[in-house]
């Protein structure tokens, strides 16, 4: 994304490249230039780091959404029937 | 009929049931339509009973058959809606002209507290309820690529965007839910 000849990024491309990371391997000169820029900037800073800890939550989500007693028997009676 | 050693239908519902509720009910978001597509999930299996080798677990076999019945489902949802050009297109709210942050929009710390519940149930409402406060599409495409992880080219395929759409899509999509965190968490 980031323009192919600068050093310096901006945040908007500095925010990109946190995000593209988690996905796919940055280039050599890209991963400078982030490593760069959060160095200079706690903004974007602060973005990768709770990038980092949204993708962490997001990788453990879970529910306490139960099937009640009722849905299960009638998706038993439902195979039961179906076995026949 | 090697397979029916491994096999049991009849204890489907009281082994796997509440595991795989939970699991399409996350990822659908809406407790009937992850009931329906539990139902249909069994009944796929019944159908295809001769087709279980045993060289996955009978659950692992239930999770496969799940996980494209959501994976349809996805389908079925996104085709409905064109990606419009706008929907990438428009003003950008997080950054200026020279591509620094917005003075509203500067991310504030996590304190310690957040840090510390993210494993909570509470917070996991607050991520659902930031989910819900996405347009359709970035809900969509939140789902189907953090929930469902599917691959970022199959998600480009289904929507008929490009790559680097992908991205800027991605990218607003965790900025907006960065936001939406820090202000449900805070009140801010």
């Amino acid at each position: 994304m980031a323009n192919k000849n600068k050093l310096m990024i901006t945040c908007k491309e500095a925010t990109m490249l946190s995000v593209q990371k988690a996905e796919i391997k940055l280039s050599v000169r890209d991963r400078f230039r982030l490593f760069i820029h959060l160095v200079i900037c706690q903004y974007c800073r602060l973005f990768d780091k709770h990038n980092k800890i949204i993708n962490k939550i997001i990788s453990n989500w879970k529910t306490d959404k139960k099937l009640s007693d009722n849905q299960k028997s009638s998706l038993q009676n439902l195979i039961e029937q179906k076995l026949k | 009929m090697k397979s029916s050693l491994k096999i049991n239908p009849k204890n489907w519902v009281a082994k796997f049931s509440d595991e795989l509720f939970s699991f399409a009910y996350l990822r659908v978001n809406d407790e009937e339509m992850a009931r329906d597509l539990i139902q249909d999930t069994f009944l796929a299996a019944l159908k295809n009973l001769e087709t279980f080798k045993g060289e996955i677990s009978e659950k692992n076999w239930l999770y496969l058959i799940l996980k494209n019945k959501i994976i349809d489902h996805y389908r079925k949802n996104v085709k409905t809606k064109k990606v419009r050009i706008d929907d990438y297109d428009n003003e950008d709210e997080f950054f200026d002209e020279s591509g620094h942050w917005k003075k509203e929009s500067l991310p504030h710390p996590f304190n310690n507290l957040l840090v510390s519940q993210t494993h909570s149930f509470e917070f996991y409402e607050i991520l659902n309820k930031c989910k819900q406060k996405l347009n359709q599409l970035h809900s969509s495409i939140f789902s189907m690529k953090f929930i469902n992880e599917i691959g970022s080219d199959e998600i480009c395929k289904e929507l008929e965007i490009s790559s680097s759409n992908y991205w800027v899509l991605i990218h607003r999509i965790k900025l907006k839910i960065r936001k939406c965190i820090e202000k449900l968490f805070y009140g801010k």
